[in-house]
């Protein structure tokens, strides 16, 4: 599965770990941090490249391409990634809410902040989050009400 | 001085817990529009999201309160409300920082996440703190504002989901 991933400038160490955890989890990484990027340039980075990558969030199979953000907080980068239309992202703090995110509303994507969950914890929310398959279902009318507003 | 308004939606599955949010509001002091769901009838975040960000968007109140399982149907929804700037979050300190660095308008918190405490806490350091004026802090917020475009059909339009509801009505969405 191809992980788009970036992170502002602050919080660039936290993504490398990730990234190298990934990595050598087999995961495949497409890094879209630039130098000097700010929590909004980072979540419109990996939220443009991760609907190019998915129809415009339409591929929610097993393998679809999702994106992650880390920045400080995660509700910030949150905040921006959800104006863009046919994004939901999640920000998440434990690995329930990281699993669930992806079955229940299919999130393109998720932001993970270094001021509120740890090492271990912004690991394991990744994973959680990349494991989870999409429910569809009776989900997906909620999904359609979300992708004709703005 | 009236009091301050709080507008507060939710999903069928947390119920509940917005009720125990809305009395706790009401106790100190604030009047809260509750834009449901009022029961437990399955029924769709995207429609209490819309309508508890359109009434804070539109000065019917100060504040939006949006709650759904893990808070994110919810607060996705509530965030492609033009001029919404929407907090998802777990803990009070994040609630705190949205305010203050990102004038957040609405807070978002998932009702089978995080405990009806807890919750209570979060939203009353929302509505308590206030923004904080900086060169920095106004750039970002205008940066997430140009992200959005105007959706004149959206707004104030509380038939924008009959497609969909009729279509669940009729069956063509099961697990």
């Amino acid at each position: 599965m191809k992980v788009i991933i970036g992170a502002d400038k602050v919080n660039v160490q936290a993504k490398d770990d990730l990234v190298k955890d990934l990595k050598s989890e087999g995961y495949e990484i497409l890094d879209v941090s630039k130098e000097g990027q700010d929590f909004v340039d980072v979540a419109v980075a990996v939220a443009r490249e991760t609907l190019k990558e998915t129809d415009n969030g339409q591929d929610k199979s097993e393998t679809a391409p999702r994106g992650i953000v880390i920045d400080t907080w995660g509700s910030d980068a949150f905040m921006a990634a959800n104006k863009l239309k046919y994004v939901i992202c999640a920000n998440v703090s434990d690995e329930h809410s990281a699993r669930m995110t992806r079955r229940h509303n299919g999130a393109l994507m998720i932001t993970l902040g270094t001021a509120v969950v740890g090492p271990e914890l912004l690991k394991n929310c990744a994973k959680a989050y990349l494991e989870a398959p999409f429910d569809a279902g009776r989900h997906m009318v909620r999904i359609d009400m979300v992708n004709k507003m703005a | 001085m009236g009091k301050t308004v709080i507008s507060i939606g939710n999903d069928h599955i947390v119920t509940d817990i917005k009720e125990r949010i809305s009395e706790h509001l009401k106790e100190e002091g604030y009047e809260v529009i509750d834009n449901g769901t009022y029961d437990k009838l399955r029924t769709h975040y995207p429609i209490y999201g819309k309508k508890t960000a359109e009434k804070v968007v539109s000065g019917e109140a100060k504040f939006g309160v949006c709650l759904c399982g893990t808070g994110v149907g919810i607060s996705s929804s509530a965030s492609k409300v033009p001029g919404a700037r929407v907090a998802l979050v777990r803990d009070v300190s994040e609630a705190e920082y949205a305010r203050k660095a990102l004038n957040a308008n609405v807070v978002a918190v998932g009702g089978h996440i995080t405990g009806v405490d807890l919750i209570a806490a979060i939203v009353d350091k929302f509505i308590t703190t206030e923004y904080e004026k900086t060169p920095e802090h106004d750039a970002w917020i205008k940066k997430i504002d140009a992200l959005e475009g105007p959706k004149p059909e959206q707004t104030g339009n509380d038939h924008f989901f009959d497609e969909f509801e009729q279509k669940w009505e009729e069956g063509y969405y099961h697990d």
